[in-house]
């Protein structure tokens, strides 16, 4: 059998939320050794694609296979155990519970619960001032300390991949520059990532492909050897359209 | 009558059905933060726990009985989740559906006992028979029993909550339901265990209050509103507010009882209940938008 | 009057012109006590049950009171012409009024909670009823209930007479009334606007539509019959029971709404009647009935959450 050179593949996929389609033959690939970025208008389906490929939601038609698994249409919790880790926006957590319980329930599967400390250790390596707030309940976090434990609770899922959904929404300059370093360690620990974000200068900084997200399916692909070329302004042409 | 005499009666009165208020609400507030709904039935589960313990003690003795009847009513929750309240958890007036059917599955577990035992009133025997002097009241031993053990239940109940994995899962549901899908927890499992964990609670109650008052089928409705009353009170989503609650109810009954009768009890409640809801709807430690 | 004519045989009508011209003349071809005996709790449920229909279906509220109000209508109607010698005739009017005002009461806690405490409230307040109707024993009987009731007279005429078919009557015009009244309130800028809150609150409160106001005149105008309904079952049937405060008679009710379908007036008065009658066959088996009940309820809410009714009639439109 033909081992895949792709990591994710998401293939003609339609999908939305009852009658109303969101996504229209999509289809994106993950390299191996490779993280990608979707960027595009709002609401034109970039998290509706997030919970489609996380089992949230059922897709109309159209493949999902990851690591040579065909994960359509499988439970979320199927999903979570098979490493696919979706890491949703402006994630509000377990607000009444502690962050130290969030972590726990980060490993809550039963592939990430065998090795919690583990996962503990490098979430304390990739965030080291969560050590201290591990007492502390998550509604009383601020945005961005709960966005990065947010991603946290992800990476204790011993993630084989992570779905990071917006992570900069409503950062400060200085937060985003954190979470940039917090994500470039991810990659050191060989953790691929597709990343949704509004700041495409940070999704060029952090992955190495671009997809354009526009009306539920793919209107461009950009590599990252073109990707300064296209910089600035012809980026957010693309963005903005015509 | 010496004033201090009847303060310490009905303080200790109160303490007593301020338990047992206590371990029948704790269910009830375990199926409304995890399903934000209302378990009609759950009086009558406690009053058939009740029976069932009744009929296991005289197979098996005392302590068999209990443990039966516990198991018995664990396998029944679960049941009656996956019948009567998972079908309807993603329809639109969820709340309302799940009303009627549990308000439906009250009139099925009420009548089946009818039938199986018979309309007569029973009672489960006590494990430690007699009376005794607690302060200068007069007191049973059964009643000192359960205002000591419930406190106990109670803690125990929590630390599983706060500290086992299910637990953990559990508080989860009730807090972010699609954090928990996105962390692997298997959400429909949860919820049948909940409702077994409830119906565990509803069984605990159930040898409790049978061992003390005499029961008959239709016991479950007069106990199932005071522990609306309770939780209300208290707060919902609040487990502490809840335990709060039953005692103070559990001793605003007794005083009640002492000052105003049987007959006139249950309008002093209600009132209660008004005036809490008029001033404030979020109970004493409830959360917001309840 | 040709115009009236024309109406009569309009295809919408005729339905309910056929029903009405049977049950006209129902009594007179079946001569039989029992049959009868079910028609006139079917016609009575009816109008209790398309009434909670107002507060159910139109404004979206669980009234558990409902049939609490159903039952102490009767009780006052009991109590005022036994004890204090009033007319029975009167005595359902001033049932009538005490229930709808009663009603009214019971909603003011209700204005500033939402949702489900609507139905904390109303439970209580039936459990509190019930209290209540077992205390006074002197005025009510307490737990055995209140008897010899007196009969209701018209002129010379005691109703008793005949069978009791004057009674049938009787609640066949008061079904009517309630229907005619319920239909006409519907279809009022009342029941618009109340249709309004329900779908549309927030929009309906801007547009200067008092929740409060319209909650009240609601619950009140449904009570209006369902009291007058309970002073007509205390005179048929001679006595009062406070068992009728039980869960049993407060599902066949509800059910007949789920029946018959949430939104439809006539939807829950096909319900009732079916619903009395599958119950009156059920009545020798003792527990077992409330048992079938039960599980037919849960079973109607699992594959006909609309009600029955509704599902049938499309099912009927679909094939004719």
């Amino acid at each position: 059998m033909q081992t895949s050179k792709y990591l994710l593949r998401v293939e003609n996929i339609y999908g939305g939320y009852g009658n109303i389609e969101v996504i229209r033959d999509l289809t994106i690939y993950l390299n191996k050794d490779e993280s990608i970025g979707l960027f595009g208008p709002n609401g034109h389906g970039k998290t509706t694609l997030f919970k489609i490929i996380s089992g949230l939601l059922k897709p109309s038609k159209g493949k999902i296979i990851f690591y040579n698994e065909d994960i359509t249409g499988l439970s979320p919790q199927h999903i979570v155990n098979n490493g696919l880790i979706h890491v949703p926006q402006s994630n509000i957590l377990f607000p009444r519970m502690t962050v130290m319980e969030a972590f726990k329930l980060g490993a809550y599967s039963k592939r990430a619960w065998s090795e919690l400390d583990k996962s503990l250790d490098q979430v304390f390596s990739i965030f080291p001032w969560v050590k201290n707030k591990l007492n502390q309940k998550c509604y009383s976090l601020s945005g961005g300390q709960r966005q990065m434990v947010s991603i946290g609770v992800g990476i204790m899922g011993r993630a084989k991949l992570l779905l990071l959904d917006e992570p900069t929404l409503g950062l400060s300059p200085i937060a985003k520059i954190d979470l940039l370093n917090s994500i470039i360690q991810l990659k050191k620990m060989n953790i691929p990532l597709v990343v949704i974000d509004q700041d495409v200068d940070f999704l060029t900084d952090s992955t190495d492909r671009l997809y354009l997200v526009e009306r539920g399916s793919i209107k461009l692909e950009v590599n990252k050897n073109e990707m300064h070329k296209h910089k600035d302004k012809d980026i957010l042409h693309m963005y903005f359209g015509k | 009558m010496d004033i201090f005499y009847t303060f310490k009666a009905i303080f200790i009165s109160g303490l007593f059905l301020g338990s047992l208020y206590a371990i029948i609400a704790s269910g009830l507030s375990l199926i409304w933060g995890t399903f934000r709904m209302y378990n009609f039935s759950h009086g009558s589960m406690i009053i058939l726990s009740a029976y069932i313990a009744l009929q296991a003690i005289s197979v098996g003795g005392f302590l068999f009985g209990v443990i039966t009847a516990i198991i018995i009513s664990f396998f029944l929750g679960i049941i009656m989740e996956k019948i009567i309240i998972e079908p309807f958890l993603d329809k639109p007036e969820a709340q309302l559906i799940v009303l009627i059917t549990t308000l439906a599955a009250m009139l099925l577990i009420d009548n089946s006992i009818q039938i199986i035992w018979g309309a007569r009133l029973k009672k489960l025997p006590m494990l430690l028979e007699g009376r005794l002097d607690f302060v200068g009241v007069g007191i049973s031993f059964q009643q000192l029993i359960i205002i000591s053990i419930v406190p106990i239940i109670l803690i125990l109940f929590s630390i599983f909550l706060k500290r086992s994995r299910i637990g953990l899962a559990i508080r989860a549901v009730e807090q972010n339901l699609d954090l928990s899908l996105l962390v692997g927890i298997n959400v429909r499992n949860t919820y049948a265990i909940t409702f077994g964990i409830s119906a565990i609670l509803a069984a605990i109650a159930g040898v409790l209050l049978g061992s003390n008052y005499l029961i008959s089928p239709s016991l479950g409705a007069g106990y199932l509103l005071k522990a609306f009353i309770v939780i209300i009170i208290g707060g919902l989503g609040s487990l502490t507010g809840t335990l709060l609650a039953a005692y103070m109810i559990g001793i605003i009954e007794a005083a009640g009882q002492f000052f105003l009768g049987l007959y006139w009890t249950p309008f002093l409640l209600f009132t209660i209940l008004i005036v809490v809801l008029t001033f404030k709807p979020t109970g004493f430690f409830g959360e917001k938008g309840a | 009057m040709i115009n009236k004519l024309g109406q009569i045989f309009n295809k919408k009508f005729r339905g309910i012109f056929i029903l009405i011209v049977i049950l006209i003349l129902l009594p007179f071809i079946v001569r039989n006590n029992y049959f009868q005996y079910i028609l006139i709790l079917s016609m009575l449920y009816a109008v209790v049950a398309s009434n909670w229909d107002l507060t159910f279906g139109y404004f979206g509220m669980f009234n558990f009171g409902h049939v609490a109000i159903f039952v102490s209508g009767g009780y006052v109607a009991a109590i005022l012409s036994k004890f204090y010698g009033i007319s029975p005739w009167v005595s359902i009017i001033l049932a009538s009024l005490f229930s709808a005002i009663l009603c009214s009461i019971i909603v003011l806690p209700m204005l500033r909670v939402k949702g489900i405490y609507v139905v904390l409230i109303t439970y209580g307040f039936s459990q509190l009823l019930y209290q209540f109707i077992l205390s006074q024993r002197n005025l009510t009987g307490g737990s055995l209930g209140i008897d010899l009731i007196p009969d209701i007279y018209f002129g010379n005429y005691s109703f008793a007479q005949n069978g009791k078919i004057a009674y049938y009557f009787l609640a066949f015009f008061l079904l009517i009334a309630s229907t005619l009244f319920l239909t006409k309130l519907v279809k009022s800028k009342f029941g618009l606007s109340v249709i309004a809150l329900k779908d549309y609150e927030e929009y309906a409160v801007s547009r200067g539509v008092n929740f409060g106001r319209q909650l009240i005149l609601c619950f009140g105008a449904s009570a209006l019959f369902t009291g007058a309904a309970g002073a007509v079952m205390a005179f048929y049937l001679g006595a009062l029971s406070p068992s009728m405060l039980g869960f049993g008679y407060l599902i066949i009710i509800l059910s007949s709404i789920l029946v018959g379908g949430i939104n439809t007036i006539y939807g829950s008065i096909v319900g009732a009647l079916i619903l009395v009658v599958v119950s009156e066959l059920l009545v020798n088996i003792g527990a077992w009935r409330f048992i079938i009940i039960a599980c037919l309820i849960i079973f109607i809410m699992r594959f006909f959450p609309k009600g029955i009714y509704p599902s049938v009639s499309k099912l009927y439109k679909r094939y004719m």
